[in-house]
Protein backbone atom coordinates (compact mmCIF):
# COMPACT_ATOMS: atom_id res chain seq x y z
CA UNK A 1 0.00 0.00 0.00
CA UNK A 2 1.48 3.21 -1.33
CA UNK A 3 1.28 6.24 0.92
CA UNK A 4 -0.41 8.53 -1.63
CA UNK A 5 -3.04 5.73 -1.58
CA UNK A 6 -3.78 5.68 1.98
CA UNK A 7 -4.73 9.23 2.19
CA UNK A 8 -8.24 7.73 2.98
CA UNK A 9 -10.66 9.72 5.66
CA UNK A 10 -10.60 7.56 8.48
CA UNK A 11 -12.33 8.67 11.70
CA UNK A 12 -10.59 8.56 15.28
CA UNK A 13 -13.32 6.50 17.07
CA UNK A 14 -11.28 3.24 16.56
CA UNK A 15 -7.83 4.26 17.76
CA UNK A 16 -9.98 5.96 20.89
CA UNK A 17 -11.45 2.72 21.67
CA UNK A 18 -8.53 1.04 21.77
CA UNK A 19 -6.72 3.33 23.94
CA UNK A 20 -8.86 3.83 26.70
CA UNK A 21 -9.73 0.32 27.03
CA UNK A 22 -5.89 -0.47 27.39
CA UNK A 23 -5.95 2.02 30.18
CA UNK A 24 -9.04 1.11 31.63
CA UNK A 25 -7.52 -2.71 31.46
CA UNK A 26 -4.47 -1.62 33.49
CA UNK A 27 -6.29 0.83 35.78
CA UNK A 28 -8.73 -2.46 36.64
CA UNK A 29 -5.27 -4.50 37.50
CA UNK A 30 -5.08 -1.54 39.84
CA UNK A 31 -8.08 -2.06 41.31
CA UNK A 32 -8.44 -5.80 41.93
CA UNK A 33 -4.81 -6.06 42.93
CA UNK A 34 -5.90 -3.89 45.97
CA UNK A 35 -9.47 -6.06 46.31
CA UNK A 36 -7.18 -9.42 46.32
CA UNK A 37 -5.59 -7.90 49.21
CA UNK A 38 -7.93 -6.00 51.75
CA UNK A 39 -10.61 -8.58 51.33
CA UNK A 40 -9.64 -12.48 51.77
CA UNK A 41 -12.98 -13.89 50.34
CA UNK A 42 -11.63 -11.76 47.18
CA UNK A 43 -8.01 -12.94 46.87
CA UNK A 44 -9.74 -16.70 47.06
CA UNK A 45 -11.97 -15.74 44.26
CA UNK A 46 -9.20 -14.71 42.10
CA UNK A 47 -7.03 -17.44 43.01
CA UNK A 48 -7.54 -18.79 39.48
CA UNK A 49 -4.80 -21.48 39.64
CA UNK A 50 -3.26 -21.97 43.32
CA UNK A 51 0.10 -22.81 42.19
CA UNK A 52 0.51 -18.94 41.05
CA UNK A 53 -1.80 -17.39 43.49
CA UNK A 54 -4.69 -14.47 42.85
CA UNK A 55 -2.18 -12.36 40.36
CA UNK A 56 -4.19 -15.53 37.72
CA UNK A 57 -7.23 -13.78 38.65
CA UNK A 58 -6.05 -10.23 39.15
CA UNK A 59 -4.63 -10.03 35.64
CA UNK A 60 -7.56 -12.32 33.75
CA UNK A 61 -9.78 -9.77 35.30
CA UNK A 62 -8.27 -7.11 33.64
CA UNK A 63 -7.78 -8.44 30.59
CA UNK A 64 -11.89 -9.17 30.50
CA UNK A 65 -12.27 -5.85 31.24
CA UNK A 66 -9.79 -4.89 28.79
CA UNK A 67 -11.22 -6.74 25.63
CA UNK A 68 -15.31 -6.36 26.94
CA UNK A 69 -14.71 -2.60 26.94
CA UNK A 70 -12.45 -2.39 23.78
CA UNK A 71 -15.63 -3.98 22.29
CA UNK A 72 -18.18 -1.79 23.30
CA UNK A 73 -16.06 1.63 23.02
CA UNK A 74 -15.66 0.61 19.92
CA UNK A 75 -19.22 0.10 18.75
CA UNK A 76 -19.83 3.21 20.23
CA UNK A 77 -17.47 5.66 18.98
CA UNK A 78 -15.95 3.83 15.52
CA UNK A 79 -18.15 6.36 13.35
CA UNK A 80 -17.08 9.37 15.87
CA UNK A 81 -14.29 11.77 15.94
CA UNK A 82 -13.44 12.57 20.00
CA UNK A 83 -11.11 14.78 20.72
CA UNK A 84 -7.26 13.33 21.14
CA UNK A 85 -6.40 15.74 23.69
CA UNK A 86 -9.46 14.64 25.88
CA UNK A 87 -8.47 11.16 25.35
CA UNK A 88 -4.68 11.47 26.02
CA UNK A 89 -5.90 13.40 29.22
CA UNK A 90 -8.20 10.22 30.89
CA UNK A 91 -6.14 7.78 29.24
CA UNK A 92 -3.15 9.55 31.22
CA UNK A 93 -5.05 9.51 34.42
CA UNK A 94 -5.83 6.26 34.40
CA UNK A 95 -2.18 4.52 33.58
CA UNK A 96 -1.16 6.93 36.63
CA UNK A 97 -3.53 5.66 38.45
CA UNK A 98 -3.21 2.15 37.64
CA UNK A 99 0.50 2.64 38.22
CA UNK A 100 -0.15 4.19 42.00
CA UNK A 101 -2.42 1.90 43.24
CA UNK A 102 -0.23 -1.33 41.71
CA UNK A 103 2.77 0.54 43.79
CA UNK A 104 3.03 -2.35 46.59
CA UNK A 105 3.07 0.25 49.66
CA UNK A 106 -0.06 2.06 48.33
CA UNK A 107 -2.09 -0.64 47.73
CA UNK A 108 -1.04 -2.32 50.81
CA UNK A 109 -2.29 1.22 52.78
CA UNK A 110 -5.92 0.25 51.96
CA UNK B 1 27.03 -28.61 34.15
CA UNK B 2 23.61 -28.20 32.70
CA UNK B 3 20.40 -26.73 32.90
CA UNK B 4 17.37 -28.23 34.93
CA UNK B 5 14.09 -27.96 33.69
CA UNK B 6 13.43 -24.74 36.41
CA UNK B 7 16.47 -22.93 35.03
CA UNK B 8 15.75 -23.62 31.42
CA UNK B 9 12.66 -21.89 31.72
CA UNK B 10 13.60 -18.71 33.79
CA UNK B 11 16.28 -18.24 31.17
CA UNK B 12 13.13 -18.54 28.31
CA UNK B 13 11.35 -16.51 30.52
CA UNK B 14 13.96 -13.55 31.34
CA UNK B 15 17.04 -13.82 29.06
CA UNK B 16 15.36 -15.15 26.03
CA UNK B 17 11.85 -13.66 25.82
CA UNK B 18 12.31 -10.65 28.29
CA UNK B 19 15.84 -9.82 26.53
CA UNK B 20 14.00 -9.52 23.10
CA UNK B 21 11.50 -7.32 23.99
CA UNK B 22 13.88 -5.15 25.62
CA UNK B 23 16.36 -4.70 23.11
CA UNK B 24 13.66 -4.21 20.21
CA UNK B 25 12.61 -1.29 22.21
CA UNK B 26 14.83 1.23 20.74
CA UNK B 27 14.29 -0.01 17.49
CA UNK B 28 10.21 0.37 17.99
CA UNK B 29 11.11 3.76 19.77
CA UNK B 30 12.70 4.98 16.80
CA UNK B 31 10.36 4.12 14.14
CA UNK B 32 6.94 5.33 15.99
CA UNK B 33 8.92 8.52 16.30
CA UNK B 34 9.82 9.15 12.79
CA UNK B 35 6.70 8.55 11.45
CA UNK B 36 6.10 11.74 10.01
CA UNK B 37 5.27 12.35 6.04
CA UNK B 38 7.43 15.52 6.23
CA UNK B 39 10.99 12.49 6.82
CA UNK B 40 10.23 9.75 4.57
CA UNK B 41 9.28 9.15 0.78
CA UNK B 42 6.14 7.22 0.15
CA UNK B 43 8.38 4.16 -1.30
CA UNK B 44 10.48 4.49 2.70
CA UNK B 45 7.01 4.97 4.05
CA UNK B 46 5.29 1.65 2.67
CA UNK B 47 9.20 0.13 3.97
CA UNK B 48 8.99 1.72 7.02
CA UNK B 49 5.24 1.56 8.07
CA UNK B 50 5.78 -2.86 7.15
CA UNK B 51 8.54 -2.31 9.26
CA UNK B 52 6.93 -0.51 12.18
CA UNK B 53 4.10 -3.03 12.20
CA UNK B 54 5.37 -6.82 11.93
CA UNK B 55 7.37 -5.04 14.75
CA UNK B 56 4.86 -3.79 16.90
CA UNK B 57 3.35 -7.23 16.65
CA UNK B 58 6.42 -9.19 17.50
CA UNK B 59 6.84 -6.99 20.74
CA UNK B 60 3.24 -7.76 21.68
CA UNK B 61 3.13 -11.05 21.03
CA UNK B 62 6.73 -11.71 23.10
CA UNK B 63 5.26 -9.30 25.88
CA UNK B 64 2.39 -11.77 26.30
CA UNK B 65 4.82 -14.93 26.57
CA UNK B 66 6.33 -13.03 29.24
CA UNK B 67 3.97 -12.36 31.34
CA UNK B 68 2.03 -15.74 30.63
CA UNK B 69 5.42 -17.96 31.06
CA UNK B 70 5.98 -15.60 34.29
CA UNK B 71 2.62 -16.38 35.55
CA UNK B 72 1.65 -20.00 34.63
CA UNK B 73 5.00 -21.51 34.25
CA UNK B 74 7.65 -19.64 36.69
CA UNK B 75 5.57 -21.04 39.83
CA UNK B 76 8.49 -22.50 41.60
CA UNK B 77 9.56 -19.23 42.81
CA UNK B 78 6.70 -20.09 45.59
CA UNK B 79 7.74 -23.13 46.54
CA UNK B 80 11.41 -22.35 47.02
CA UNK B 81 13.17 -19.15 46.53
CA UNK B 82 9.92 -17.02 48.21
CA UNK B 83 9.58 -19.20 51.40
CA UNK B 84 13.58 -18.43 51.64
CA UNK B 85 13.05 -15.05 51.07
CA UNK B 86 10.54 -14.87 53.64
CA UNK B 87 12.31 -16.91 55.78
CA UNK B 88 15.11 -14.37 56.49
CA UNK B 89 14.09 -10.59 57.90
CA UNK B 90 17.27 -8.67 56.01
CA UNK B 91 16.04 -10.04 52.01
CA UNK B 92 11.95 -10.18 52.86
CA UNK B 93 11.27 -6.55 50.81
CA UNK B 94 12.80 -8.39 47.44
CA UNK B 95 9.51 -10.76 47.70
CA UNK B 96 6.94 -8.21 49.38
CA UNK B 97 7.70 -5.11 47.83
CA UNK B 98 9.67 -6.09 44.13
CA UNK B 99 8.32 -9.08 43.44
CA UNK B 100 4.98 -8.13 44.13
CA UNK B 101 5.33 -4.50 42.22
CA UNK B 102 6.81 -6.51 39.00
CA UNK B 103 4.33 -9.39 38.59
CA UNK B 104 1.70 -6.73 38.59
CA UNK B 105 3.30 -4.02 37.03
CA UNK B 106 4.69 -6.14 34.28
CA UNK B 107 0.72 -7.41 32.42
CA UNK B 108 0.49 -3.67 32.14
CA UNK B 109 2.84 -4.06 29.37
CA UNK B 110 1.03 -6.40 27.23
CA UNK B 111 -1.99 -4.94 27.01
CA UNK B 112 -0.38 -1.44 26.18
CA UNK B 113 1.73 -3.14 23.44
CA UNK B 114 -1.58 -4.51 21.57
CA UNK B 115 -3.43 -1.31 21.93
CA UNK B 116 -0.60 0.36 19.86
CA UNK B 117 0.50 -2.23 17.38
CA UNK B 118 -3.24 -2.34 16.91
CA UNK B 119 -3.93 1.28 16.04
CA UNK B 120 -0.78 1.55 13.71
CA UNK B 121 -2.15 -1.77 11.84
CA UNK B 122 -5.31 0.03 11.63
CA UNK B 123 -4.64 3.58 10.69
CA UNK B 124 -1.21 2.87 8.49
CA UNK B 125 -0.52 5.78 6.97
CA UNK B 126 -4.06 7.34 7.36
CA UNK B 127 -2.51 8.35 11.15
CA UNK B 128 -0.05 10.47 9.74
CA UNK B 129 -2.42 13.61 9.78
CA UNK B 130 -3.34 13.59 13.54
CA UNK B 131 -0.09 14.28 15.36
CA UNK B 132 -1.88 14.06 18.43
CA UNK B 133 -2.67 9.72 17.95
CA UNK B 134 1.06 9.55 17.16
CA UNK B 135 2.25 11.43 20.47
CA UNK B 136 -0.03 9.36 22.38
CA UNK B 137 0.87 5.80 20.64
CA UNK B 138 4.42 7.13 21.57
CA UNK B 139 3.62 7.86 25.57
CA UNK B 140 1.99 4.60 25.90
CA UNK B 141 4.95 2.77 24.21
CA UNK B 142 7.45 4.37 26.99
CA UNK B 143 5.17 3.31 29.47
CA UNK B 144 4.62 -0.26 28.56
CA UNK B 145 8.61 -0.25 27.92
CA UNK B 146 8.77 1.39 31.85
CA UNK B 147 6.72 -1.36 33.34
CA UNK B 148 9.00 -4.11 31.20
CA UNK B 149 11.89 -2.09 32.48
CA UNK B 150 10.88 -2.67 36.32
CA UNK B 151 9.80 -6.12 35.90
CA UNK B 152 13.13 -7.52 34.14
CA UNK B 153 15.07 -5.54 36.74
CA UNK B 154 13.34 -6.56 39.91
CA UNK B 155 13.69 -10.17 37.91
CA UNK B 156 17.20 -10.09 37.81
CA UNK B 157 17.74 -9.21 41.35
CA UNK B 158 15.82 -11.59 43.06
CA UNK B 159 16.95 -14.34 40.63
CA UNK B 160 20.46 -12.86 42.30
CA UNK B 161 19.25 -13.29 45.74
CA UNK B 162 17.03 -16.58 45.45
CA UNK B 163 17.63 -18.44 42.82
CA UNK B 164 14.82 -20.30 41.17
CA UNK B 165 15.87 -23.94 41.42
CA UNK B 166 16.39 -22.95 45.62
CA UNK B 167 14.28 -25.23 46.86
CA UNK B 168 15.89 -27.98 45.31
CA UNK B 169 18.81 -27.55 47.69
CA UNK B 170 19.27 -27.67 51.38
CA UNK B 171 20.98 -24.77 52.87
CA UNK B 172 21.32 -23.55 56.33
CA UNK B 173 19.74 -19.77 55.73
CA UNK B 174 21.32 -17.87 58.93
CA UNK B 175 24.40 -19.51 57.68
CA UNK B 176 24.60 -17.66 54.11
CA UNK B 177 23.24 -14.57 55.59
CA UNK B 178 25.78 -14.88 58.51
CA UNK B 179 28.53 -14.51 55.90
Amino acid sequence: MEFSEDSRTVTLGPAVAAILSASLGCFSLGVTAILAEKFSSIKILLTWWEHSGPITGVSGTAIIIWLVSWIILHLLLKRRNPSMFLVGLVSAILIALSWILLYPPVYRTF
Amino acid sequence: MELTNKELWVAIHGMILGSIYLLAFTGGFTDLWSLKSTLLTNKGMRVHLRRLIIGMWIMALISWLTVISGTYIYTWYREGSQLFIRDNPKVTDWDTFAMEWKIHIGWTTPILMTCVAFVISYYRSAMLPHPCLRRILIILFLIAFAAAGVAAVYGTFISKIAPINLGDFTWNSQKILAQ
